[in-house]
Order: structure tokens, then C-alpha cells, then sequence
């Protein structure tokens, strides 16, 4: 199938893509890599009758690492991510994260403001953004506004963008230096979509876990943050009780979809074996290691 | 009337100057408008390979490119990297090891190859099983296809260091 006849504007400003977006009256969409806008026109699940090419704006482009936070641009591309020097030092986990997007194809296409527009609660970004509590940038006709990560995903597929709204950066508090990370995701195949995706972020200090977040896609209608009394192992030994008692309890309160790829009860077992890998993967040596695989 | 969009492009070493619909897929374009039929169209979501073509030198899918974002850039596609007679390095690897049966997907694994041996001609069997990961096969069960990018490997590693005896004399 082929998309239906739409228009094609290339914007050389954020303002000018507000405004074409504006005028559109919803009927007009930001377009930036197109890797998971292009599969859904293609299939006429998404039928704009314009589109905004945003992929160049200048306000959109680079990462910037400063001492206390890392902002990234939204059209950024996961490759981008992936082979960053600057990320790779200050945040591994983001090239980490970035190298389990798709293939490479669509990796150096696909964008992270795509991503997170797109709002796929079993993508990698919508899930990491959330776990890290990131701000997202964005500007609309009525001005600039900063939205939560954790708030940015209403529903599967559905943000809280605005239809005049382009997303333009994500900044990233700087973690602690002793912050641990660790991520893993499960798909039928490399490269498929994910069914599970699990982030963790803790400090660990004396084998003890002083500060946790878990951050679960894939197990409901947008990306699920755990933090503090909700996980079991908080303030407790790192070890298999705790870890596995967290596992238990987390893939217990999801409510995960079914579909044509799992079953929600197949998914909730995932979740649960998922966590546990992942928060074993927190046990490696610090800083900034313990990568599960 | 629907709107039409001028488009420059090098495709092959040739600038083509062309007006197209803004919903017209770079896959469609190539096969049908330029007559270009060794990119393939198999999913039209991006997961199958078959479409991959080199945009300025990196593979990308063609099936989730509109034409018209590919104005000023530089297309490369299978045509593009067969010699007028006999094979390219890639490609006889697929030959010799007979990584082919239908030849549906082959473009898309000759570029993905072609791309990746070309930036690493090096590269570790982990960095072709990544790439070879991105191109499904109905046909083979990927055991020749492995064994022709091992031997595709081989001889970029050879062209390789006949280049770099060439430099030094």
C-alpha cells in the first residue's frame, strides 16, 4: 500500500514549522527520520494531509553535555547516540540503549524526538526518557513549554503534544557518578520489536541499594515508572531475595496487552523474568558498568 | 490536482532531475519512475531489507524514504555498485558460496554488505551478523548467506591491502 496524496513542506525554522503545523488545524504532522511515521502512511494508518520535514531544523540538531545536565536535540539520530564520544563518557547507557534500536538502517534515520513523539510504550526511548525523569522541550504557537518524560506518553501512541507542537530538545539531569545503570529488552528476534524493555537506574553503597528506579515497556499503555517503597529491594542487600521479590511484585501489578506477538499473561512473565535480569545486571563493578545484556 | 515537488538527486553518479508527488516512496521512485528494478519492495515497513540502498555512502531503507527528503543527497543502488561485466567483490562471495536462491533479498544483503565492508573491511564477525540481521530470508536459512559475507569479507580484506601496497610504492 502507498501513503495517500499529502503535501510535503520543508520549514527552515522551528517558528515557520509551528506555524504550517498551526495552519493544518491537525491535519498537518512533523515529520522527521519517517522510520515509524513512513510504516504507518504506508499502511494508511496515518493519513496527514501535510507533512513538516523537521529532520534539518537547526534548532533540532546536537548534543550538548555541560556539568549538570545533557541536553539532546530531537532530531538526533539513534546512530547519533549510538556512536557519540561526548555520550559514551558522560552516559554510557544512552549509546547503550541506542545500539538495541531496530537495525542499523533505521537507526541512522530514526530520531529521538521521533521516537518519543511517536510514543510507543514498548520503544526504548519512551521507556529510558521516563526511568531518567528527562524534560522534554517543545514549542508551539503559543509558546515553549518543558514536559516531564514521565507525564510526556497520555496512552499507547498518544502524547500530550499539541497538534501545532514540534519537540524540539531533551535535557537530562547529570546522574550522581555513583549511579548504576542497567537495561535489557526481549523480542522474538534481534532487532524486532521489543515485546518487554526494562531500565534500572540505582546507588549502591556497601552492597546496599540506597536509590532505585525501574523503568518497565511494553506492560501497559505507556511506559510504567517504579521508584523508591514501590520496589521491594529498595534499602535492602542487593541479592536474589531482593532482587527476585522485586521482580515478582513489579510483573504482578502490570497489566500487560495482548496481541498478535504474546499474550498479556505471556508478557507479564517476560516482565518478570526481565527485571530480575536487569536488576542483577546493577551488581557489576561501579561506575557507570553493569550493563545487562 | 495533487502537488508535485522538484527533486535533484545523484543516483549512481548521475544527477536526475525529476517532479514527484510528496508521497511518493524513494523504493517506488527508483523501480518505476527511474526503472531501477534491482531494489526491492518486500515489506513496506522497513523490516525486510530488501529496499536498502546507500544514502551518501550508508545504508538506509528505501521503503520508508519519501523521494522528495532526498533532494541534494546522493543514492547509490545495486545497479549502482555492479560492474558493466561480471560481479563486485560482494557479490561474487554470494556466487561463489551460493548465498542466493530466488535473489529477492540479495540486493538488499549485496548493500548492506557492500556498505559496512567498505567503512570496515574489517569488521568482527559480531558487526556482520548486526548487519546481516537487518535483511530476511525466505529462501536459504541464512547458513550460504553467512558463508558469503565471511568470504565477502575475505576478499574486502585483500582489496584492502592490495590498496595500501599501492599507496606506499
Amino acid at each position: 500500500m502507498k501513503p495517500v496524496p499529502l503535501d510535503y513542506v520543508v520549514p527552515s525554522s522551528v517558528e515557520e514549522a509551528v506555524a504550517v503545523l498551526h495552519e493544518g488545524g491537525g491535519e498537518a504532522r512533523p515529520i522527521a527520520g519517517g522510520q515509524s511515521l513512513i510504516p504507518l502512511l504506508n499502511l494508511r494508518l496515518a493519513t496527514p494531509a501535510t507533512l513538516v520535514d523537521v529532520a534539518r531544523l537547526p534548532e533540532l540538531a546536537g548534543v550538548t553535555v555541560g556539568g549538570s545536565s545533557i541536553v539532546l536535540g530531537a532530531a538526533v539520530t539513534h546512530s547519533d547516540v549510538e556512536h557519540s564520544k561526548e555520550l559514551a563518557r558522560s552516559l554510557p547507557l544512552l549509546p547503550f540503549v541506542a545500539g538495541h534500536i531496530g537495525h542499523p538502517p533505521i537507526r541512522v534515520r530514526g530520531t529521538l524526538g521521533g521516537s518519543l513523539a511517536h510514543g510507543d510504550p514498548a520503544a526504548e526511548w519512551p521507556t529510558v526518557m521516563a526511568l531518567l525523569d528527562a524534560t522534554v522541550l517543545a514549542q508551539g504557537v503559543t509558546g515553549s513549554r518543558r514536559i516531564s518524560a514521565r507525564h510526556f506518553c497520555s496512552s499507547f501512541l498518544t502524547t500530550v503534544l499539541e497538534p501545532d507542537e514540534v519537540l524540539v530538545s531533551i535535557e537530562i539531569a547529570q546522574p550522581s557518578h555513583r549511579c548504576r545503570f542497567a537495561f535489557s529488552e526481549f523480542a522474538r528476534q534481534a532487532g524486532a520489536f521489543a515485546l518487554v524493555i526494562v531500565a534500572a537506574m540505582a546507588v549502591i553503597h556497601d552492597g546496599v541499594v540506597d536509590d532505585v528506579a525501574l523503568g518497565v515497556g511494553g506492560c501497559g499503555s505507556t511506559p510504567l515508572v517504579f521508584t523508591g517503597d514501590a520496589l521491594p529491594l529498595a534499602g535492602e542487600r542487593l541479592d536474589d531475595t531482593a532482587i527476585d521479590e522485586t521482580a515478582r511484585v513489579v510483573s504482578s501489578s502490570v497489566e500487560p496487552p495482548s496481541d498478535i506477538h504474546a499474550s498479556g499473561e505471556d508478557r507479564r512473565e517476560i516482565a518478570r523474568a526481565l527485571v530480575a535480569r536487569t536488576l542483577r545486571g546493577l551488581g557489576g563493578p561501579p561506575p557507570n558498568k553493569g550493563w545487562a545484556p | 490536482m495533487t502537488r508535485t515537488y522538484t527533486v535533484s538527486i545523484e543516483i549512481n553518479g548521475q544527477q536526475v532531475e525529476a517532479s514527484v508527488e510528496g508521497r511518493r516512496l524513494l523504493v517506488d521512485f527508483l523501480r518505476e519512475d527511474l526503472g531501477l528494478t534491482g531494489t526491492h519492495a518486500g515489506c513496506e515497513h522497513g523490516v525486510c531489507g530488501s529496499c536498502t540502498v546507500l544514502l551518501d555512502g550508508v545504508a538506509v531503507r528505501s521503503c520508508l524514504a519519501l523521494t522528495a527528503q532526498m533532494n541534494g543527497r546522493r543514492i547509490t543502488t545495486i545497479e549502482g555498485v555492479t560492474p558493466p561485466a561480471g560481479l563486485n567483490p560482494v557479490q561474487q562471495a554470494f556466487w561463489d558460496m551460493h548465498g542466493l536462491q530466488c535473489g529477492f533479498c540479495t540486493p538488499g544483503f549485496v548493500m548492506t554488505l557492500h556498505a559496512l565492508l567498505l567503512e570496515r573491511p574489517n569488521a568482527h564477525d559480531e558487526e556482520l551478523r548486526e548487519a546481516l540481521n537487518g535483511v530476511l530470508c525466505r529462501c536459504t536459512g541464512y547458513q550460504n548467506i553467512w558463508r558469503a559475507a565471511l568470504r565477502a569479507r575475505e576478499l574486502a580484506g585483500v582489496a584492502a591491502s592490495n590498496t595500501h601496497t599501492e599507496e606506499r610504492v
